[in-house]
């Protein structure tokens, strides 16, 4: 069985089924561009999806998918935004009263490299992810906290190229040789930083619990 | 995956991040007040087509449960 991409609402896959359309293959960073780029009418996904990986394979589920957009925009517009709203607003009020990026700069002992970041509130993406031109965190309303999102996604942006460029740090070949010794890459040392301090700053800010351990999930 | 997890307090070394793994909350309370002047601008977006979209083209049999897991 395939589980699709429903987010907090199990109920979309039947208020609107899209059984008939094959998922892709791999991962693609449409969505992602497509709030990037703000778009703001169907016809302009099939332009945007010429840029990426596999225009064609995206081209063919864009055309499949488009009659049941009005249905899915219907469920988004009575029960997903108003979520994304209510988030947005929590986290403004969160931002206002614990600032986690001056947190993360203690922590971490280093300089926030942007003055603006774009949080992208996405109820169905499954798991976030960043970028850093411009500074963006797409997120999931599934995590606790504006704390835990910066904290994943503002130590990528601190411990990359634009900020402290981590790999060309004293003994960070060390690292990354240790982790490819163990099967992983380069970017697993930054992964695992990240995971850290998303559960660290939640928990000083105060919406996880002080004894949280991921890795006790993941067996 | 769980090894990224164990090597995270290297990487805290690394980057020589404060008491290592295990900064606690009451700490980076006590450092509030003192130390917290950064402060950036913060946006939100919504898009209805990006959240169409992941839910287009993503399916995978668990991938997204083990994702849940590790955000909740």
């Amino acid at each position: 069985m395939l589980y699709r991409s429903t987010g907090p609402y199990p109920d979309l896959a039947t208020a609107v089924a899209i059984t008939d359309i094959s998922p892709l293959d791999g991962s693609s960073f449409l969505p992602e561009d497509s709030i990037i780029s703000a778009v703001a009418n169907y016809a302009v996904l099939y332009q945007l999806a010429t840029h990426h990986d596999d225009p064609a394979r995206l081209s063919d589920m864009l055309k499949k998918a488009e009659p049941r957009y009005p249905a899915v925009y219907s469920f988004w517009e009575q029960r997903i935004g108003p979520n994304e709203d209510q988030t947005a607003k929590a986290w403004t009020k969160q931002d206002s009263e614990w600032n986690p990026v001056a947190h993360l700069e203690q922590t971490e002992r280093l300089k926030f490299p942007f003055s603006s970041i774009k949080i992208d509130l996405l109820a169905l993406d499954p798991q976030g992810s960043s970028m850093q031109g411009p500074p963006t965190i797409f997120t999931t309303l599934e995590v606790p906290s504006l704390a835990w999102a910066i904290g994943h996604g503002g130590t990528h942006m601190m411990v990359g190229p634009n900020g402290a460029n981590w790999t060309a740090r004293k003994r960070g070949d060390e690292a990354v040789r240790l982790m490819k010794a163990n099967g992983g890459s380069d970017y697993d040392v930054e992964e695992a930083l990240c995971l850290l301090m998303q559960a660290k700053m939640s928990i000083a800010f105060g919406a996880t619990a002080k004894d949280l351990r991921s890795s006790d999930r993941l067996f | 995956m769980h090894r990224k997890v164990e090597i995270a307090p290297m990487v805290l070394l690394l980057f020589n991040c404060t008491g290592s793994a295990q900064v606690s909350s009451t700490r980076l309370a006590d450092k509030q007040s003192a130390n917290a002047t950064t402060r950036i601008t913060i946006t939100f977006a919504k898009s209805p087509y990006a959240d169409f979209l992941f839910y287009c083209s993503i399916a995978a049999p668990g991938r997204i449960q083990i994702w849940r897991l590790l955000l909740q």
